[in-house]
Parts: structure tokens; C-alpha cells; sequence
């Protein structure tokens, strides 16, 4: 690893070391809901169509951002993100937006597009929608594979377009990289560039959720070193494209993302999820949960707790992490990657055979 | 004084170890290489409604009563100079 590197990653862990001191709540995840109106084969929340666990009422969110959250930060800062199942199956979204730009946060949302239609867009808008994520996985024979809805393919064109139109919204794309769709990249890159994508965020699928049962949806460990070397081409191009927040990538560190790999969940990242529980990410869930804001001060918990977060040593315990010289800036790698007995799902260094 | 010194210190750790590392946007308003279009022809302009109608779950109902909201206590909206890096989930709004 080069010098320059190592000191920017020695530099990088003393700032983390502030931050989780610091913790200061910068992006807040609201799992508004589990209904979704598609069936994503890779799905990590496990979402069904059908109403099992209801929605949480908006009301209950806004009580704890208004009496828990508002009184101890600056809104402005703080980028709420409302997530699901599939957002847009809440009828109220845009009036939760609305209540919540009349608090002065800034939201955003991550969405299959399906059910964005040009009058539920500017609704959206109107209502405060500051920056939106639209998932397209691929060519349109892919992308309908893997979202399991004939329509999926129609639906994520036309909400690229719509932000597309946009001047003033922050958006990007992002893909979910697997075993059908890793050879078309560029393809995929040439259509998304062709409808006006500017960011192309690519992730990897974690074996979690759905996706922990079925290969075909997970890269090898080849694969996942082509996707490094596609997006460090693509970047030396001038082209936007980034390798999700996820994952230490050693040598790779500095050249797939705009920022060097940290995972910040319960460092300034919270989450509300359905039932409550107080989480750090939303993919994040189990034995992780902080509390409950049915039972618990959401503020108070974010003050006191989220201990495994912001102490990570105890992931020194099991391997790969046990004697691995790269904890220091890796850290036991992203929290969403920890089974609830504690091991890691998932080790990036060894995938990319720097280990 | 002392969460005032971190943040201060943490900013230009923050700069610091960005630029050694070399990690930079490479966000472009428009590149010249831009691939053309040709393959998969200009973007069609149906609406999905027209083919396929429109979906059930979009009747808008509105709710019964928003909260009042907390006075905010920190005045309008601080245009960011530069975009804020995304961590997950979706990218930073920026003006």
C-alpha cells in the first residue's frame, strides 16, 4: 500500500475516533413502511406486498422528531431518509414530507420508481423532496429478473427521466451487481448515461435477507475485483460512478468512492424502523436494536447507547478480524455485515485477496 | 470548547486525508464522451397510465392532521458550499 494512502487511513481512523465521540445524528432512516409493490429476489427487508406488519402512523415519527430530535440538533443537518419496503406505498409520503420541510429537515427516498408518476413526482417536490435514489439493476431483461415485476423496467426509466428533468434535485442510481448482470456493466452505464444519469452508485448483494439462499445473486470473488477495476476506469474517464459506502477496500481505498470507507452506522447514522426499534442502519436489525421509541427516549438512547457501535473491538474477538493488521482502519468492516451471534458475514480484504 | 475542537480538527483531518488519499468527485455536468443515445433510441415518452392505467395504491388521501411543528430554532436553510459525501442511502442535497 502506498505511503500517502497509509497516512491519509491513520488520519482518517483519528477522525472516526473523534466522530464517535462527537456522534452527532447527520442522517436519520425512517423504515415508513414493509408493503412494497414489487418482490426483489436480493430483498434484505423481507418485504411482501400484503400489510403483515403495518405501517408506522406518521404521527409516531413526527412526535420523536419534534420532541426527541429537534430540540438537540440543527435540522438543517440532519438528512432524514424515508425508506421501506417500497416508500411510495404510503399514500401520506408527500404529507410527511411536507411536515417535515416545515421543520426545516431536508428528505430523501430510495425507490424501485414504479408508482412515481409524473403528478406524484412534483407532489413530492412541493412537498420538500431534496434528493431521491432510484434503483435500476441492469438492462431491462435484468433489471425485471431481479425485481420479479414485468413493469419494474418501465417504471425505473421513467423515474430516471423525471429526475433527469430536474435541475435542482440530488439523485443518483444505483445497481445492484450479480452474477447476470456483471458482464453488461458498460452497457448499463451507456443506457443510464443515455436517459441523464450523472451518479451511478454499484453495489454488491450482501448474503442477507433473500439473497443469503441463492448464488446467482452473489459475485464471486473475481467478479467483485472486475466491478473494483470497472469503476476505478470509469472514475479515471471522468465519469461519476462509485462503489457503495460498504466495505474496507485496502489498495482500492480512495479510488471507487469520494470518501475513504468508514462505516458510520450509529457513528451519525440512526434508524426508525417499523416496529420502532432504534436502530443504526435499516438493513441493521436483531441483537443490534438500541431500543424502542415506544418505550425508550429516542435522544437518550443515541446519547447512551449504540455502545457496540461506537466501540467496535469486541468484533476482535473472531476471525478474520482476530490478528487481521487492517482493523485499525477497517474496524471489523460495515455493522450490516455482522450475524447476531457477532461473526462477519463478509470480509472485502479477503474477497480482494489483500488479506 | 472541547466538541468545538473536534469539529474543528475533524474538518481538516477530514481534508487532509481526502486529498492524500486522492479521493475527488468526479461529478462532470456533461462529458464530452458522452455515449450517443443510438442503441437505445430517445427516451419514450408514454406514461405508464396510458398503457397499463393508473395503479390503485396512487389514490391520495390526505391525513387527517399534521402536528404542529416545533419552531425551528436555527433560521433558513445554509446553502452548502460544497457537497456533503454520501454515506448511504441517498446523496446529500446541495443547492
Amino acid at each position: 500500500m502506498k505511503a500517502r494512502l497509509k497516512i491519509a487511513l491513520w488520519l482518517e481512523r483519528l477522525r472516526r475516533k473523534n466522530l464517535k465521540e462527537l456522534h452527532p445524528l447527520r442522517q436519520l432512516f425512517w423504515e415508513s413502511t414493509l408493503r412494497c409493490n414489487v418482490h426483489c429476489l436480493h430483498c434484505g427487508s423481507d418485504c411482501v406486498s400484503s400489510v403483515q406488519t403495518p405501517d408506522m402512523p406518521a404521527e409516531d415519527f413526527l412526535k420523536v422528531i419534534d420532541t426527541e430530535v429537534t430540540p438537540h440538533v440543527d435540522p438543517h443537518n440532519v438528512l432524514i431518509i424515508i425508506s421501506g419496503g417500497e416508500p411510495l406505498m404510503r399514500k401520506d409520503l408527500a404529507d410527511v414530507g411536507r411536515a417535515l420541510k416545515k421543520r426545516g429537515y431536508p428528505w430523501g427516498m430510495v425507490t424501485n420508481g414504479l408508482a412515481l408518476t409524473e403528478a406524484r413526482f412534483r407532489e413530492l417536490r412541493e412537498s420538500g423532496l431534496r434528493s431521491i435514489t432510484i434503483s435500476c439493476d441492469g438492462l431491462e431483461e435484468d433489471h425485471v429478473w431481479l425485481r420479479q415485476h414485468p413493469l419494474a423496467f418501465e417504471g425505473a426509466s421513467r423515474a430516471i427521466r423525471l429526475c433527469a428533468s430536474e435541475p435542482r434535485l440530488t439523485w443518483d442510481v444505483v445497481t445492484c451487481a450479480n452474477q447476470r448482470n456483471i458482464d453488461h456493466l458498460p452497457a448499463i452505464r451507456d443506457m443510464l448515461w443515455s436517459m441523464g444519469v450523472r451518479d451511478w452508485r454499484v453495489f454488491g448483494i450482501d448474503p442477507m435477507g433473500r439473497a443469503a439462499s441463492n448464488p446467482e445473486l452473489l459475485l464471486t470473488d473475481e467478479q467483485f475485483r472486475y466491478l473494483m477495476d470497472f469503476i476505478v476506469s470509469e472514475r479515471e474517464a471522468g465519469r461519476h460512478v462509485s462503489y457503495s459506502c460498504e466495505g474496507y477496500l485496502g489498495d482500492y481505498e480512495g479510488r471507487v468512492r469520494d470518501h475513504l470507507y468508514q462505516c458510520a452506522a450509529g457513528i451519525s447514522v440512526a434508524s426508525i424502523l417499523i416496529d420502532g426499534s432504534i436502530s443504526a442502519c435499516t438493513s441493521i436489525r436483531g441483537k443490534y436494536y438500541q431500543g424502542n421509541i415506544y418505550k425508550d427516549s429516542f435522544w437518550r438512547v443515541w446519547e447512551e447507547e449504540f455502545k457496540p457501535y461506537r466501540d467496535r473491538q469486541w468484533m476482535r474477538e473472531s476471525e478474520p478480524c482476530k490478528d487481521c493488521k487492517a482493523f485499525a482502519f477497517c474496524e471489523g468492516n460495515g455493522m450490516h455485515l455482522r450475524r447476531e451471534d457477532g461473526s462477519l458475514m463478509l470480509c472485502h480484504l479477503q474477497r480482494l485477496g489483500q488479506k | 470548547m472541547r466538541k468545538k475542537f473536534l469539529n474543528r480538527m475533524n474538518v481538516m483531518l477530514g481534508a487532509l486525508s481526502l486529498s492524500l488519499a486522492g479521493c475527488h468527485s468526479t461529478k462532470q455536468a456533461v462529458s464530452q464522451d458522452d455515449p450517443p443515445a443510438k442503441k437505445y433510441g430517445p427516451p419514450r415518452l408514454e406514461v405508464i397510465e396510458e398503457k397499463y392505467g393508473i395503479p390503485s395504491d396512487l389514490q391520495e388521501e390526505p391525513m387527517d392532521s399534521v402536528p404542529e411543528p416545533t419552531p425551528v430554532k436555527y433560521g433558513p436553510p445554509v446553502v452548502a458550499e460544497e457537497p456533503v459525501k454520501c454515506l448511504y442511502g441517498v446523496p446529500y442535497p446541495r443547492e
